[in-house]
């Protein structure tokens, strides 16, 4: 009977930034300039720590088009400290390294086993009964199914299908290698460590097909804790698929509920703060995006208002915690029907009319026609709900409709 | 809100120049004043008070910067502001006292405006209302949109937009600027990607340094192997270079060593103990033989010394004499002295016996004698106390006699008491008692002429006081009751009188308006019937041409023609229509003149009853005065008087009061100085009221007095003193007295005792020389038995010498010399027998040492016996020979074996034959000549390792930078992701900041477009009214280009533009369109006073009454003030708003 424990990994990304977090005051720039790094540290002295018997890394290590080999060095060093710890490492390529040039040229260590990209390759660990199965991308986009390729299973071993694909589709991940878990069943292999899907899913347990998530959260999309699989197998079965967590910033959404609320929003928003921290038990440093939601008639002055309400959100955040950041402040509050103004009926109706002037909107798109342009030269598309994401795609009238509330709370207020 | 009143206190030319405008509709005022008197000036007050001094000011010639003041009081929706504004940077508004007061009051007064707005809006000059006309009709920069805004009510409408546009600028303009938050961010960003760009480590740099570093490596290894080839031949070389000499030197050592091939060796250590114990031996022999020779000496020595035993068995009794025979020479010397000493003290004990006559034999005891001696101590002391108290009896005497002396010179002087009491009451009166009394005399005085005055002020009733304190009071109740009543009736006829005006003026309004449509032209149903004949005529040919395609001559023209009279007809018609309406409008205006002619008639009878009423409470007020002796006065002016009597009855009081005051001074002063007069026994002074200088000669008799009394006293009590000291006197002598009996009865005992004669005065000579006599009597005994016994010892040493000198057969002689030979003798024998001793021990000695050499030969003989036998020697000195020999072969051994060693020492490690056969075959020149031809080449090879090993350590170090891994360019990429990250935030907010200022820009446009018509309609009546007729309204003429305004002349069809208007029309044209925005802001609210600075130059008379009569409706609902320079122009303004309601101020 053999006992034996592996952990499962993918897309760490290594060395790719964090998304979407602008500079300011107090934000820990060193620690998230390191964030991935930093997880995969945590993943090396994991598995060090827990003594496992080998490792494993479904694709994406690297990003895409990302050239410094300081990147593949860190990861080939990090690999020669398992080696010397006797840790065996199996890695492939995925969508985002498949062309990468690091993973060509950085020497491996001798105790890491890459697969190749042009057919499924096995690799044995006769000690343990083992047997892997993998293969690679060799370009960014592999739409064929690639587990029709993989080998029969090795008898009398625990076999392992090492494979980076998005099964037949998950939401935010392009559908690349498609398959089904049929496909995967039908290999009869003991284990599938599957990759490029960043949020942990057990996707099946008979037999394993495993997305570990990601290592480190890197936009406000991949909220939550993030790490790796210990997997334990006994006697040729799995026993366990432990979630170990292995990130050191972590990325949280929160609602704040202004409805019928004043334009001064200090107080909620520090009490939502205050428990998102409360709710922190990992004791990591969040980076938090407020949304503010609700119907109120101050919609208008908070979206006004946003960047200050930013500035605020950040300050509030520093006097709870020095380690509770701020990334954005989405205002999405509406105004209820029932709004009225006292700058006069006449204007307000008139402010009101303007979202639907198909002449304002020409005056708009011609006026804001130089701006989108250098915007475009820097930024990718925008998400939704954002105001530039109706300006790329044509929707004048709903950048009017913000405006107008805005303005009319504006006139209402100081003006 | 309004002003009541305006203070230019110092301002311009101006101090304390104050303009009251006083409540009342209309709220129109003119203020006069001619060229230069500061109209201008007062304008800018005004704005000045309202908004605070602009930092630079062209008021402060007169006054400086800081003096400059202007007040106001403000009035606004039953609000009372009185403020005071100065120049400064804050806190510049003030209340009366100069201190700074709230702004917020004011600032809700001004309801948002500003000096710019209220400068556009509310504050015109001629040349204002040009520029300002000029830019609405063309609609031209902000002012037009500034006035709309301000008709709109929203003024800080155009400020929000700049400011939204302003903040949208900040963030991104199509000029990248370095202000700009998206263009830092911009810059933020290429700035960190071109670090990614530059910093990240490229795949093939990492390789190319690989490639060069194991490139380096081999190059290094290949120089090494070379090297160590030819350090290995060096190695070899050098070393049979080494070794070659002591292999020739091990050759030379085999050759010494072949004789001494068979001679024994004895071994080290045994030849060391032999030597050693061959060396006692001879030692041993040698010790021997020397002792052998001084015991011979010795004993011949022993032999040749004499011995005398007789006279050492005597010795210790010779000793003893000879030690006697010292102290018994000292004795007879001192018997010499003895004797002479023993002869002077019994000569002494003679004399002294002689002095003492009869007490020699007497022998007091010690203890009498000191009795003796201290009573007659005792009675020397008593002597001297008598004695003393004799000095001191004469002493008193002297001081009774001073004292008296002194008690008699000081006289009797008594104060009266009489005086002391009249002196200590004036000084309770005071120092200035005379200048108080004066003083309370003036101000009665003053007093009194108080009273009189205002006794006199009081007309026109004339009395003394007590004729107006016995007049009766009126109560400041009642009339107050007959003041607000007269008031209130005089409000009553003012109010009934602007109603009789109003309803004169609504009439006269209804019968022009009658007038203008009764003018009118009236159309004749002929006239319609020949326009619709023309119309018929025209059409004919156009449907000829639609329904049978008859042919036109000019299509254009006919068509136009046709149209044309399409339009007269229309015309005509309509005109038909409106003399229909206007005559309708006319029996409804004139029904509304007779009700305004109505209403006039009732007010004027309501006006006139009211006088009538106000009349008779005068006259019964009047009555009631004069019934009761007052004066008749109107009860505002009897108010005062009444309050002028309390004045007078007070100052009456006052004077009584003070009258007293002086009378009561006066009495007390007079009283101290009728004391002091009599208590002096009335002296003569100069002054008969005063009291100083009574007082003062009174003080000065009452010191005199009190210093003679103190004399007295002193003296008395120094003759007081004098008798006490007396009587302890006689106290002392007393006392002595009986001590001095006492003594003589014990002197008398005592003498009794002692069995001596004595006097008391010169009994201690007496003692003394008793006491010395006893001791030379008991010294002289003594002397007598010391010479006794020294004679006793010198006879018994005689004949013990004696007795010893014929033992030992000595010859007879005298006992000195006979001791003197004995001790000789015995000195000489104890010498001899030391010698011999001596000797006897020397024998000893040498005889034990003889022995000793003798068993350390036999020792050493047995110690060699086995060595001997060995080397087959014979004696100790063969043995030696032997020895050497050993020595010298060993040597030889030993220097072969440490030769060889280090041939294998120097031989790296190679066996000693093969170096022996190696150096013995080489030759040494040519041996030399390979090493140094070697040594240069390794130094070349040395040299090409050390560049070697320095490339590869370049290398190796290249690569290993490399290979640490940097963050640098990741470093880099998540700082551009942050500057990423804060332009799409700015993105957001650039994008909302736009749409909203187009959203606002559009809306300002579009309420313009809207709110355009009410404001030109109203325009058009006020140029209508302004005009006097001559235009009828306004029109915009929207075709061309940008819209023009038009009037439209009184026939209803011409349409004049403004730049063919008379520079008067013109004025009125801009007039009219400021005033119908500033209706329009009146109307939202933002009623401030409308200040016109002379507008109507360019008006003629009818005009300006037109003029004046549009301010006047206007200043119904908000502030007028009209400043001209134009005497002509107030006359026209108090004919239109009639002379009653007339506001006017004169600027001087």
């Amino acid at each position: 009977m053999t006992d034996f424990r592996f952990l499962h990994a993918a897309d760490i990304h290594l060395d790719s930034p964090l998304h979407g977090l602008s500079r300011y005051e107090g934000l820990p720039v060193d620690e998230i300039r390191r964030a991935t790094r930093s997880a995969f540290d945590n993943l090396i002295q994991r598995a060090i720590a827990e003594a496992v018997d080998f490792v494993i890394i479904s694709g994406d290590l690297f990003d895409g088009s990302w050239r410094d080999m300081g990147t593949g060095l860190y990861f080939s060093h990090a690999m020669g400290r398992l080696g010397q710890a006797g840790i065996p490492a199996f890695i492939l390529s995925g969508n985002h390294d498949a062309a990468s040039v690091i993973t060509r040229t950085v020497p491996w260590p001798p105790n890491v086993r890459q697969f190749g990209s042009r057919r499924a390759e096995t690799h044995l660990l006769p000690d343990l009964a083992v047997a892997i199965h993998g293969q690679g991308f060799s370009t960014p986009v592999v739409s064929e199914n690639l587990v029709l390729g993989y080998p029969a299973p090795e008898p009398h071993a625990f076999n392992i299908g090492m494979l980076h694909t998005a099964l037949a589709g998950r939401p935010g991940h392009a559908s690349y290698a498609p398959c089904s878990i049929d496909d995967l069943r039908a290999k009869g292999y003991d284990y599938w460590a599957l990759g490029h899907v960043h949020e942990f899913e057990i996707a099946c347990s008979d037999p394993y097909a495993v997305f570990p998530g990601n290592i480190q959260g890197r936009t406000i999309r991949e909220t939550g804790a993030k790490g790796a699989v210990l997997v334990s197998v006994s006697d040729r079965a799995v026993t366990a698929a432990e979630r170990i967590d292995l990130d050191v910033i972590r990325w949280v959404r929160a609602e704040i509920d202004c409805s019928g609320a004043s334009a001064d929003v200090t107080q909620l928003m520090r009490s939502v703060l205050t428990r998102v921290q409360e709710d922190n038990g990992s004791g990591l440093p969040l980076i938090v995006r407020l949304s503010l939601v609700g119907s109120t008639p101050a919609a208008g002055a908070l979206n006004d208002r946003a960047a200050g309400l930013r500035d605020d959100a950040r300050a509030i955040a520093t006097s709870i915690s020095p380690d509770l950041h701020v990334e954005k402040v989405m205002v999405l509050a509406t105004e209820p029907p029932s709004a009225t103004y006292s700058i006069g009926d006449d204007l307000s109706q008139l402010i009101g009319e303007a979202s639907s002037d198909p002449g304002l909107a020409q005056t708009l798109a011609a006026d804001l026609e130089k701006f989108m342009l250098a915007v475009q030269t820097h930024l990718g598309l925008p998400d939704e709900g954002e105001l530039r994401r109706s300006a790329v795609d044509g929707d004048w009238s709903a950048v009017l409709r913000t405006a107008a509330i805005a303005l009319r709370s504006r006139l209402t207020g100081e003006g | 809100m309004r002003f009541s009143s305006l203070t230019l206190e110092r301002y311009g030319r101006f101090e304390n120049q104050q303009l009251n405008f006083h409540a009342g509709l209309p709220d129109l005022h003119v203020i006069y004043g001619g060229n230069e008197a500061g109209k201008t000036t007062s304008l800018a007050a005004v704005s000045d008070l309202l908004f605070g001094f602009p930092q630079r000011s062209p008021y402060n010639f007169l006054f400086d910067y800081t003096l400059l003041r202007v007040g106001a009081v403000l009035e606004d929706d039953g609000r009372v502001l009185e403020c005071r504004r100065k120049k400064g940077t804050s806190g510049t508004l003030l209340d009366a006292e100069d201190a700074a007061i709230d702004e917020a009051p004011l600032l809700a007064m001004l309801k948002g405006q500003k000096r710019e707005t209220f400068g556009l809006l509310f504050s015109l000059d001629q040349e204002a209302l040009r520029s300002g006309g000029m830019a609405m009709v063309e609609a031209r920069n902000d002012l037009g949109r500034t006035l709309f805004a301000a008709g709109s009510g929203l003024t800080g409408i155009s400020d929000e937009l700049r400011r939204l546009e302003g903040e949208a600028d900040a963030i991104w303009g199509p000029q990248a600027a370095a202000r700009r938050s998206f263009t830092q961010a911009q810059r933020e960003l290429a700035e960190k990607t071109k670090i990614v760009r530059d910093v990240a480590l490229k795949p093939k740099t990492w390789s190319d340094a690989k490639a060069a570093r194991d490139r380096a490596a081999t190059a290094l290894d290949r120089a090494r192997d070379q090297r160590d080839r030819v350090q290995v031949e060096l190695r070899v070389a050098e070393r049979i270079r080494r070794v070659a000499p002591l292999v020739r030197r091990r050759g030379e050592q085999l050759e010494e060593l072949q004789p001494l091939e068979h001679v024994l060796d004895i071994g080290k250590a045994r030849e060391d103990s032999a030597e050693a114990v061959i060396l006692d031996a001879d030692n041993a022999q040698r010790a021997k033989a020397a002792a052998e020779q001084l015991l011979r000496d010795a004993g011949e020595r022993k032999a040749k010394i004499p011995a005398d035993p007789a006279v050492l068995a005597y010795a210790d009794e010779i000793d003893d004499l000879v030690s006697e025979s010292g102290a018994g020479e000292k004795a007879a010397r001192d018997v010499v002295r003895l004797e002479a000493e023993h002869a002077a003290a019994e000569k002494a004990i003679n004399e002294l016996r002689t002095e003492a006559g009869q007490n020699a034999n007497a022998v007091p005891t010690r203890a009498v004698a000191t009795r003796l001696r201290d009573l007659a101590r005792k009675h020397g002391e008593t002597a001297a106390g008598k004695s003393q108290i004799e000095e001191n009896r004469a002493e008193l005497e002297e001081r009774r006699q001073r004292a008296r002396a002194k008690l008699d010179a000081a006289g009797i002087d008594e104060v009266a008491e009489a005086l002391v009491d009249a002196v200590d009451a004036a000084r309770t009166l005071g120092a200035d008692a005379d200048a108080r009394c004066e003083a309370a005399r003036r101000a009665a005085e003053v007093a009194k002429g108080t009273a009189l005055s205002a006794l006199d002020r009081l007309t026109p009733w004339i009395g003394t006081i007590e004729e107006l304190r016995r007049l009766p009071k009126v109560a400041a109740v009642e009339i107050e009751g007959v003041r607000d009543e007269l008031s209130e009736l005089a409000a009553e006829i003012r109010r009934e009188e602007e109603k009789v005006q109003r309803s004169r003026n609504e009439s006269a309004g209804v019968s022009l308006e009658i007038e203008g449509i009764v003018t009118g032209s009236a159309v004749s149903p002929e006239e319609i019937a020949s326009a619709q004949e023309e119309r018929t005529t025209r059409w004919t040919p156009i449907r000829e041409h639609v329904l049978s395609g008859a042919p036109l001559s000019s299509p254009a023209n006919i068509v136009a023609e046709f149209e044309a009279s399409v339009a007269r007809v229309d015309e005509r018609m309509e005109r038909r229509f409106a003399l229909a309406d206007a005559s309708s409008r006319l029996s409804l205006l004139e029904q509304t003149r007779a009700s305004h002619e109505l209403q006039g008639a009732q007010a004027g009878v309501g006006a006139a009853d009211a006088t009538r009423r106000r009349e008779a409470l005068l006259d019964r007020w009047s009555k009631r005065l004069a019934s009761s002796g007052l004066p008749t006065l109107e009860p505002v002016r009897f108010n005062a008087w009444q309050a002028d009597r309390e004045v007078a009855e007070g100052a009456q009081l006052e004077h009584g009061r003070l009258a007293t005051e002086v009378d009561a001074v006066a009495v007390r002063r007079d009283v101290a100085r009728a004391a002091l007069s009599a208590a002096l026994g009335n002296p003569r002074t100069a002054d008969t009221s005063a009291l100083a200088p009574l007082l003062a000669i009174a003080e000065r008799k009452r010191r005199a007095g009190e210093v003679a009394a103190q004399q007295r006293r002193l003296a008395q009590a120094e003759l007081d003193q004098v008798e006490r000291d007396s009587a302890a006197l006689d106290r002392r002598v007393q006392r002595i007295n009986a001590t001095a009996a006492d003594n003589d009865a014990a002197w008398t005992a005592a003498l009794a005792e002692a069995g001596l004669q004595l006097d008391v005065l010169t009994c201690g000579a007496v003692l003394d020389l008793i006491e010395e006599l006893r001791g030379a009597t008991i010294n002289q005994a003594q002397l007598r038995r010391r010479i006794d016994g020294i004679k006793r010892d010198a006879h018994d040493h005689a004949s013990r010498v004696d007795a010893v000198a014929e033992r030992l057969d000595l010859l007879p002689s005298d006992p000195a010399a006979r001791l003197r030979m004995l001790r000789e003798r015995l000195a000489e024998a104890r010498s001899a027998a030391k010698v011999i001793e001596t000797l006897e021990l020397e024998e000893d000695r040498r005889s034990k040492e003889i022995d000793e050499a003798d068993a350390k030969l036999r020792a050493a003989e047995e110690a060699l016996a086995p060595i001997m036998r060995d080397t087959l020697a014979m004696d100790r000195a063969a043995l030696s020979a032997a020895i050497e020999r050993s020595r010298a072969r060993r040597s030889l051994f030993e220097g072969l074996a440490e030769t060889e060693r280090r041939i294998v020492a120097d031989g790296d490690g190679l066996a000693l034959d093969d170096l022996v056969a190696a150096a013995s075959t080489a030759d040494t020149d040519e041996l030399s000549r390979q090493v140094s031809s070697l040594n240069s080449k390794l130094t070349q090879l040395n040299a090409e390792v050390d560049e070697a090993a320095a490339t590869h350590g370049d290398a190796r170090r290249m690569f290993a930078n490399l290979e640490v891994g940097g963050t640098s360019a990741a470093d880099a990429a998540a700082d551009a992701e942050q500057a990423r990250s804060e332009l799409e935030v700015l993105a957001e907010h650039y994008i909302l900041k736009r749409a909203q200022a187009i959203t606002l820009k559009w809306t300002i446009e579009q309420y313009r477009e809207r709110h355009q018509d009410p404001l030109l309609l109203r325009a058009g009546e006020l140029f209508s009214t302004l005009t006097v007729g001559r235009y009828a309204t306004l029109r915009v003429d929207s075709e061309g280009t940008t819209p023009r305004l038009l009037g439209m002349r009184d026939d209803g069809r011409t349409l004049v533009e403004v730049q063919y208007m008379s520079d008067g029309t013109a004025d009125q044209l801009f007039l009219a369109l400021r005033l119908a925005a500033l209706e329009q802001s009146v109307k939202s609210g933002v009623n401030l006073p409308f200040l016109a600075d002379d507008l109507f130059v360019n008006f003629d008379d009818e005009r300006a009454e037109a003029g004046f009569n549009v301010l006047a409706d206007i200043a119904r609902s908000t502030q007028v003030m009209f400043f001209t320079h134009h005497p002509h122009l107030v006359a026209i303004a108090r004919s239109v708003v009639g002379a009653g309601v007339h506001s006017e101020c004169s600027l001087t």
